[in-house]
């Protein structure tokens, strides 16, 4: 048991590395890249990988492998950003709903009721494009859908302890509300909403991908993954490198970010494994 | 279980308004209006007072829930409105092309599961051994594919490179084999791994010790006993999958052109057609909650525990209606799974 314990933990430290190794790229990516992901050369329009570009270049002789490591940088702080922000708003408001009970959760469940009768992806798809482009659009979509997963979580957890016989000891002891919720109440569920935190890194990557792929996330001057993606459909027969290289970028990085998710829950409840 | 049935409904008509409102409600917070919008499409810019006539005329500057009561009002009698691009209603637009979506979707769904149960099994069966490894290895890589890359990869190798289908999809079966290849695999990889945790789930119960101890053949206790025991998740799984196939059929079917209600919602939306986007919102939710509670009372039929967990208390799992959880990453699931 012990060893199976050292065992996950060693695969964890190994996978954060990668991870954060991929981190370090995308931060650093404007230094690293050996071409302006924006500088356009129309001498070198659709070059095949070679010396000169790794992976090739674009109709406008952009070089790929510079847009994919720039473009690296836009997603991965999109990404982050986006998953803490649902945790962060689905956790307080699963916390005020679990905690308060009665209306203020029966409203909650119901408004979530009715958020999740939109399937996956259509109610973001929809938001933004009604809304009109543009990542402020897409960021409001994603988070629209996504905050409920947190907040019925942590409501359940937090229902579930709310009638522990520590936290009614803790109130006889004279904690205030805040103090309970802080103290006694989050620590307990923290785990299992860093666990799916972790998990949802790789499908929000995917998600954020998939809208920008349909155009409604960034706008074209800008190196994006999904966008590169889709620009590329037009080039397939003459320059299949466009879609190739952006595409495994994804996928790799997407795989790093799963295998952390699942070494992230092997570590914090080993019961689940 | 007619009460719980007769509640359910109640609870629906709940979700349906405040489904439609919610859509209304950020359709009207679009940037340009359905005055601007229906003379734009038509190929002229309107002047401004020829705007305050028409938005009046419309009725677009009353509140936004006397609006929303006379769009309510309009819907429930089969009227959604014009499409601003096309000369033709909402929902005869959405009538032509939804026979498309529902036919790729439900072969995606059946080939999904053609694969997925049997490898599923397999996997649980031949627990730890190299084959369940193989299968892990692979389906993880599949749940970490974007389908939308994986649509240009199948597009490219099977249509550009090798030419065994068109490029240009048409409408009959042979040119649906990709978009549904493409929207089946990465559900399946994430369903082996749902279907091989549920089957294990079973294999380890009391009754399976007893039943061998008994004498009945493997194959009998897989078939007879633990396969039936573990469809219940696998359904209600499947139900928040069918808004997955939806959803995603979106993408797909763009880049296959493919003539479903995807396609027509992407091309609305580039030419900012809202009646058309709302149609198609408020349609995919109400096909998505239908078919939800269809399992919903299938599985309730199915498993005699949660009967009389029904009768106990007339709710099931808390006062939330249909959803265990929503469809994600098949960690995800296999997390719900497991608790």
């Amino acid at each position: 048991m012990r060893k199976k314990r050292n065992w996950s933990r060693i695969r964890f430290f190994m996978i954060l590395g990668i991870a954060l190794f991929l981190i370090l790229l995308a931060a650093f990516s404007s230094q690293l890249a050996p071409m302006d992901p924006l500088e356009t050369n129309f001498r070198e329009s659709l070059q095949p990988p070679g010396a000169g570009h790794l992976c090739g270049t674009d109709k406008l002789g952009r070089d790929v492998f510079s847009r994919i490591l720039c473009g690296a940088g836009n997603s991965f702080f999109l990404t982050f950003f986006m998953v803490l922000l649902v945790t962060v708003i689905g956790t307080a408001i699963g916390l005020a709903a679990g905690y308060l009970g009665r209306a203020a959760d029966t409203i909650l469940m119901r408004l979530i009721d009715v958020l999740l009768a939109f399937p996956d992806s259509v109610f973001a798809i929809a938001v933004a494009g009604i809304m009109g482009a543009g990542i402020f659009h897409t960021v409001l979509a994603l988070a629209l859908v996504w905050w409920t997963k947190y907040a019925r979580l942590t409501r359940s957890m937090v229902a579930n302890i709310r009638e522990k016989e520590y936290i009614i000891e803790a109130r006889f002891g004279g904690a205030g509300d805040l103090r309970i919720l802080g103290k006694y109440i989050l620590p307990n569920i923290l785990p299992q909403i860093i666990i799916m935190s972790a998990l949802d890194v790789g499908g929000m990557m995917m998600s954020l991908a998939g809208l920008s792929f349909l155009g409604l996330a960034s706008q074209p001057p800008a190196p994006e993954w999904g966008s590169m993606l889709y620009e590329s459909r037009q080039y397939m027969q003459t320059a299949p490198w466009m879609m190739i290289f952006p595409g495994l970028a994804i996928l790799l990085t997407v795989i790093v970010f799963n295998l952390l998710g699942d070494s992230v829950r092997d570590l914090l409840d080993p019961k689940g494994q | 279980m007619y009460r719980y049935i007769g509640k359910r409904l109640i609870q629906l008509i709940f979700v349906l308004l405040g489904v439609t409102f919610l859509t209304f409600a950020v359709t009207s917070a679009a940037p340009s209006d359905a005055a601007e919008m229906s003379y734009l499409s038509k190929g002229f810019t309107p002047s401004a007072e020829l705007l305050e006539e028409t938005r009046k005329e419309m009725g677009l500057k009353d509140p936004l829930l006397i609006r929303y009561a006379r769009w309510l009002s309009d819907a429930l009698h089969g009227d959604l409105g014009q499409s601003y691009s096309y000369e033709e209603s909402v929902l005869a637009q959405l009538n032509r092309k939804l026979p498309g979506t529902l036919r790729l979707a439900g072969a995606a769904l059946v080939l999904m599961l053609l694969i997925a149960f049997p490898l599923g099994i397999l996997t649980a069966v031949y627990k730890n051994s190299i084959v369940d490894y193989a299968v892990r290895l692979i389906t993880f890589v599949g749940n970490s594919i974007p389908n939308f890359w994986l649509a240009l990869i199948l597009m490219f190798v099977l249509a550009v490179k090798l030419k065994w289908f068109p490029v240009i999809g048409s409408d009959d079966w042979y040119s649906m084999i990709l978009p549904m290849v493409t929207l089946a695999v990465p559900l399946a990889c994430s369903y082996i791994r749902q279907i091989r945790v549920a089957v294990l789930e079973e294999l380890s119960q009391e009754y399976v010790t007893g039943a061998r101890a008994r004498g009945l053949s493997e194959r009998r206790i897989m078939f007879c006993h633990v396969l039936p025991n573990s469809l219940v998740p696998v359904i209600t799984l499947i139900g928040l999958s069918i808004g997955h196939l939806l959803g995603g059929a979106a993408i797909i079917e763009t880049i296959f052109s493919w003539q479903g209600i995807g396609n027509m919602v992407v091309e609305a939306i580039r030419n900012r057609d809202y009646p058309v986007i709302q149609g198609y919102v408020i349609w995919m939710a109400l096909i998505y909650v239908l078919i939800n509670l269809a399992v919903d009372i299938a599985c309730h039929l199915m498993d005699p525990l949660q009967r009389r967990r029904l009768k106990g208390n007339g709710k099931a799992d808390g006062a939330n209606g249909w959803h265990i959880n929503k469809p994600d990453t098949g960690f995800q699931k296999e997390m719900e799974c497991k608790r």
